[in-house]
């Protein structure tokens, strides 16, 4: 009962310590990277909660799949041509 | 078959030494093991919604509560999501028709052995996976959608690959593309004229009815996320049509 417990507690606090890193990261390719990890704590979760339905959604979809696109679209952003030279990779001021 | 080179440097460009990477690989093992166990001692969970669903379950055809309510209690609801997502795949639909998610290079990319590798072994094996998914919906977690998203990353793969492109006006993908919502559309249409109702399903068909439309829907799903990853995974110079309108902003002095 206490194991469950302190086992749930790390993934709530390393859930929301792992989304706050991801909102405050200073490079745009980070929060991506962290946004796939919270996309796999969040599919633990699910399965934790017993959804087990949802948590293999959450895997497949939410953190694999939304992670490639958000990466493609960060491809992209680089690639139009603008005057200013802070749309490249890294930087979160566009 | 991968080609693993001896890159064991750590962050400021030594060598590892092996005690330090054994250590690593227990640490790393432990934190897996302790991933798998946390899954395992799950225990069932008594919600009031299972209360309503279960009395109902031995008529819905399937086994699964989640597939039962997805596709026979609510199927109403999965019938307007797959009408959503083709609503999606038509407004992300390239201008540029004839397109190819990268370059296509010569048969055998000696510059990412790996990733070749890794595709040819994993493809076939995520397909099978897919199907698992789909078929075990009815009796234990899976369906349509998961087996759909897995089949979509394996399309997404082979992409990575660069030696196949994709043709998004051919008849094929805008049959693959349709063929969820036209399945779907049909049975409720077959159901209305036989059971007197839209998406009413007897209990002694409602089996295979739900299995049909399950398999349009996993590959109208794959085939959207796919066209989803098509559609931003093309570079600049390939869409030519769109990027006068594409970026407001990138005139501006």
């Amino acid at each position: 009962m206490v194991v469950e417990l302190g086992i749930d507690m790390v993934f709530a606090v390393g859930l929301l310590t792992v989304a706050i890193t991801c909102l405050l990261a200073e490079d745009v390719f980070k929060s991506i990277v962290l946004f796939v990890c919270i996309g796999l704590l969040t599919a633990i979760i699910w399965a934790r909660l017993n959804a087990w339905d949802v948590a293999i959604a959450e895997a497949a979809i939410g953190s694999g799949l939304t992670g490639c696109l958000l990466m493609i679209t960060l491809r992209r952003l680089a690639q139009i041509p603008t005057t200013a030279s802070s749309v490249r990779r890294g930087s979160k001021h566009v | 078959m991968f080609n693993i080179g001896d890159d064991n440097t750590d962050l400021t460009g030594g060598k590892r030494s092996t005690p330090t990477r054994v250590t690593y690989g227990i640490f790393v093992f432990m934190v897996f093991i302790v991933l798998v166990s946390v899954i395992l001692v799950s225990e069932q969970a008594d919600t009031t919604i299972a209360k309503y669903v279960a009395p109902a379950l031995p008529f819905s055809g399937v086994d699964n509560p989640v597939t039962a309510v997805l596709l026979n209690f609510r199927s109403y609801d999965t019938l307007l999501e797959i009408a959503v997502l083709l609503i999606v795949a038509v407004a992300v639909m390239p201008s540029n028709k004839r397109l190819t998610a990268g370059n296509p290079t010569t048969n055998g990319d000696s510059a990412l052995p790996a990733l070749h590798g890794f595709a040819t072994w994993f493809m076939p094996i995520t397909v099978i996976m897919a199907g698992y998914l789909l078929w075990t919906g009815a009796y234990a977690p899976g369906g349509a959608f998961q087996a759909g998203a897995i089949l979509a990353g394996a399309g997404i793969l082979v992409l990575q690959l660069r030696s196949i492109s994709i043709t998004v006006d051919s008849l094929l993908m805008q049959t693959l593309l349709a063929i969820g919502l036209v399945v779907f559309l049909g049975m409720a249409t077959l159901t209305y004229f036989f059971n007197g109702m839209v998406l009413q399903y007897l209990p002694s068909e409602a089996g295979w009815q739900i299995l049909v439309i399950e398999i349009a829907a996993t590959i109208t799903i794959s085939i959207i996320l796919v066209m989803l990853y098509v559609s931003l995974a093309t570079d600049v110079s390939d869409t030519s049509a769109d990027e006068k309108e594409a970026v407001p902003c990138s005139h501006s002095p």
